[in-house]
């Protein structure tokens, strides 16, 4: 067994979601991760939903986002030599389309070496729309999954309304976690792996290309078959959103045993046992009927009973929760998806990885410009703030 | 890479991986092929979309419920980086490859099974498929119109998770080769659907609570974001950052009749959202979708058509990105079009082999990953999966 390989080094020239998304992920993974800043700071440090402390205001993304990492602040003094330092230090330099309009950064994609240059833009680097301006809900809607949300009750019940787009900036994260897969992937995997990426690796995240990516099977779909799935398509054939009692929930039925452990579920009644459900052809062609059999049964029973029955019964169904039942899930916290925020006794917790086993602790969000050039070449601030030890060894170069 | 998984999650992590130059070998039976991979006699599998996430890989065929089906299974998996799986928790242990078993002959073994809800805790076990996750984690409650239900989140959904799946393996397997010690990934996807809300789940956790009411198309800083009609009967999305576009669409869209100065900022604009957005529907009706997506970006507004599934392959910036290619059905049908991987290193896009019918490289992979001489492989090839026999006799 090999000692703790060297932190990695990344650089976030980005505000917002799509860079500091991917950041957050080499945070949880041990990197050592600075986020460079300009005028007020990133915009997220001023969305609400706000958090309240230490007698500041700032927004739960940037919490959400920033936490683990440096921030150092590119203001007109210093900022060309600033860039410059940045640039030299870093293993990974990650850029948004904001700081990519910035020629002292674009104008560095190709200098010497060795590292790993990745930018994360609305419709990439190249093309006639390079410069368009995007958002996330607008490559939600440019990908073609706009036009199919809601579907199912959403839409029957509010047909005149408005294709909706995903709540937040679900694109942009989706953006972050492309770039995290293809930079890593460049980055190699040798102890003499990055000093060999010279001239640098240039990697071109879009973020309208990731969501169409993500929603592949639409044109595939339509290429295939010339069918164009709507809003007022047939999302699920059988089961889908249901209200229940005290909201709503999910039941996806995809194998006959599912069905059979449902009809336990429901108590046997003479609707579930009719023959012509036994078999999935059976209760595609029930349609409506079944639907609203099923409907009718939900309507009257409790989320967590519902999900207490999906367990049970080894059956797809659960309930839709809000974020305070979400926070609050046995699942989520025993498996330690929240890590702990700050120091220890802090009493606060953020999202860690979808995967137990990697940082369970991560430093505060940093204040604008907390840290400084010259604290590049330092190791590490106490431990109590840090990510996990090994982000705090100094690259031995 | 050996990819235990089926549906679309795991295959489009596993695609991914491929797209990054990894040699993907995935394993199927004929009693239990993909079910994304279709087939006549199963028509409600609506979604065949089997080439979308299953190019670039090899294919082969085992048969896990044989004892021979499952040795190859574990002979193969020890010679491999990283292992996926997407069966519920417990099946991998059922077949003898299990994470730790595969660890203990092979220490830098990445092993990395995706369910909905893991593997272990009170939850554990969940059977789950893209609605569900999106369900638990919390995004299709956030998501939906002010007075309206949850949302339901699809496919889409899957490949989210599926992406983060992989990031998760690449960064696990740059961790073992590094150190020489692998790990076993317990994923899951509940959790990533989490993340895709997770300043929401922040703001819950740091104790704010005003923001669970859902929003239709809304932004809480951005005013207007939203989605409107356009005079041929088309939507066009569009988000207002800052209060310099607002103004800059005021001078350009405005009759001159309004008080801008009410709306200046985006805290009135947010204010006063349904007035707003009243305004921006009397501009959005004045003018033809396309006609008005490009007047709004041409000020500087992000904006754009509502596009159809009809519409996407042929989207003039991903086609002068060379996104999408066309591969051959793996049904007889039709070429189909495919879209690449999302990104590009140093301007080139990954490339993909044409999806392979199952079970076609088993021999091959035998030979090559388990030494077996080619003439004894094929013979071995044909006991680890009958189906490989019966559909060679059936063709």
């Amino acid at each position: 067994m090999n000692p703790a390989p060297p932190a990695l080094r990344v650089v976030e020239f980005g505000s917002g979601v799509g860079v500091p998304f991917a950041g957050k992920m080499f945070v949880n993974f041990g990197a050592d991760v600075v986020k460079a800043e300009r005028g007020d700071g990133d915009w997220t440090r001023s969305k609400p939903p706000l958090i309240d402390h230490d007698g500041e205001r700032v927004g739960a993304l940037f919490h959400f986002l920033n936490a683990g990492k440096r921030s150092i602040l590119l203001d007109d003094d210093n900022s060309d030599s600033a860039i410059a330092a940045l640039w030299s230090w870093a293993d990974i330099v990650l850029v948004d389309e904001e700081f990519h309009a910035d020629e002292r950064i674009s104008g560095r994609f190709t200098a010497a070496g060795p590292k790993v240059v990745t930018a994360v833009t609305p419709y990439g680097l190249t093309g006639p729309e390079a410069k368009r301006p995007g958002t996330a809900s607008t490559a939600f809607a440019r990908c073609g999954e706009g036009s199919i949300t809601p579907a199912g009750i959403g839409y029957r019940q509010f047909p005149e309304a408005p294709p909706l787009g995903a709540r937040g900036k679900v694109a942009d994260i989706d953006a972050g976690v492309i770039a995290v897969v293809a930079t890593l992937a460049a980055v190699g995997s040798t102890d003499d792996s990055i000093d060999r990426l010279d001239p640098p690796v240039q990697i071109d995240v879009s973020v309208l290309e990731t969501q169409v990516s993500h929603n592949r099977w639409l044109p595939s779909n339509f290429s295939r078959t010339g069918w164009i799935e709507t809003r007022a398509s047939t999302p699920y054939p059988v089961g889908g959103m249901l209200p229940c009692q005290d909201g709503h929930a999910m039941f996806l039925p995809a194998t006959d045993r599912h069905w059979q452990a449902f009809v336990e579920i429901v108590g046997r009644p003479d609707w579930a046992l009719a023959d012509n459900l036994v078999t999935r052809e059976g209760r595609v062609a029930a349609g409506e009927d079944l639907r609203e059999r099923i409907m009718e049964w939900a309507a009257d029973v409790p989320k967590a009973a519902l999900l207490e029955a999906g367990l049970a019964e080894g059956v797809p169904l659960g309930p839709y929760r809000s974020m305070t039942e979400v926070a609050a899930c046995p699942q989520l916290n025993q498996r330690g998806f929240f890590v702990q925020y700050g120091e220890a006794g802090s009493g606060m917790k953020v999202p860690g990885l979808p995967a137990p086993g990697f940082a369970g602790q991560v430093a505060m969000a940093p204040g604008l410009g907390r840290d400084d050039i010259a604290s590049l070449r330092a190791p590490a601030r106490a431990p109590t703030t840090s990510t996990t030890p090994r982000t705090h060894e100094e690259h031995a170069r | 890479m050996l990819d235990f998984t089926v549906n679309a999650a795991g295959p489009y992590a596993a695609w991914l991986l491929a797209a990054l130059g990894a040699d993907v070998i995935k394993v199927e039976s004929h009693s239990r092929p993909d079910p994304v991979r279709g087939s006549e006699d199963r028509p409600y599998i609506h979604s065949n979309f089997f080439e979308d996430t299953n190019t670039g890989k090899r294919t082969v065929a085992l048969d896990l419920k044989t004892a021979a089906g499952r040795e190859a299974g574990l002979e193969l998996a020890v010679r491999c980086d990283a292992v996926m799986s997407s069966f519920r928790p417990g099946v991998m242990d059922r077949l003898g490859l299990s994470s730790a078993t595969i660890i203990e002959r092979r220490p830098a073994a990445v092993v990395a099974s995706f369910s909905a809800t893991g593997s272990a805790g009170p939850h554990a076990g969940l059977p789950g498929f893209a609605g569900i996750f999106n369900a638990l984690g919390g995004l299709g409650a956030l998501t939906g119109y002010v007075d309206g239900p949850p949302t339901e989140l699809r496919t889409s959904i899957d490949m989210r998770a599926g992406a983060m799946f992989s990031a998760m393996i690449v960064a696990a397997l740059r961790e073992a080769r590094l150190t020489g010690v692998g790990r076993a990934i317990d994923f899951a996807a509940t959790e990533a659907v989490a993340l895709l809300s997770g300043e929401f789940l922040t703001a819950s956790l740091l104790g704010s609570e005003d923001f669970e009411q859902r929003v239709g198309n809304r932004d809480e800083m951005w005013a207007p974001q939203g989605t409107y009609a356009t005079r041929d009967g088309r939507w066009v999305a569009l988000a207002v950052r800052t209060d310099d576009e607002w103004d800059r669409l005021v001078t350009v869209f405005g009759d001159g009749t309004r008080d801008t100065a009410t709306f200046g900022t985006a805290a009135q604009r947010r204010q006063a959202a349904d007035a707003v957005d009243e305004i921006v529907g009397g501009w959005a009706d004045r003018f033809d979708a396309e006609d008005f997506a490009e007047r709004l970006s041409a000020v500087g507004t992000a904006a754009t058509v509502v596009r159809t599934a009809d519409e996407i392959a042929g989207d003039p910036q991903l086609s002068a990105r060379g996104f999408f290619t066309t591969t051959p059905g793996m049904r007889g049908n039709a070429d189909v079009a495919v879209g690449s991987a999302p990104w590009t290193t140093n301007g080139q896009r990954p490339t993909f082999s044409p999806g392979r019918p199952l079970g076609a490289d088993t021999a091959t992979v035998l030979t090559e990953v388990l030494g077996i001489p080619p003439a004894e492989a094929i013979q071995r090839a044909a006991e680890l999966d009958e189906g490989v026999a019966l559909a060679r006799s059936g063709s």
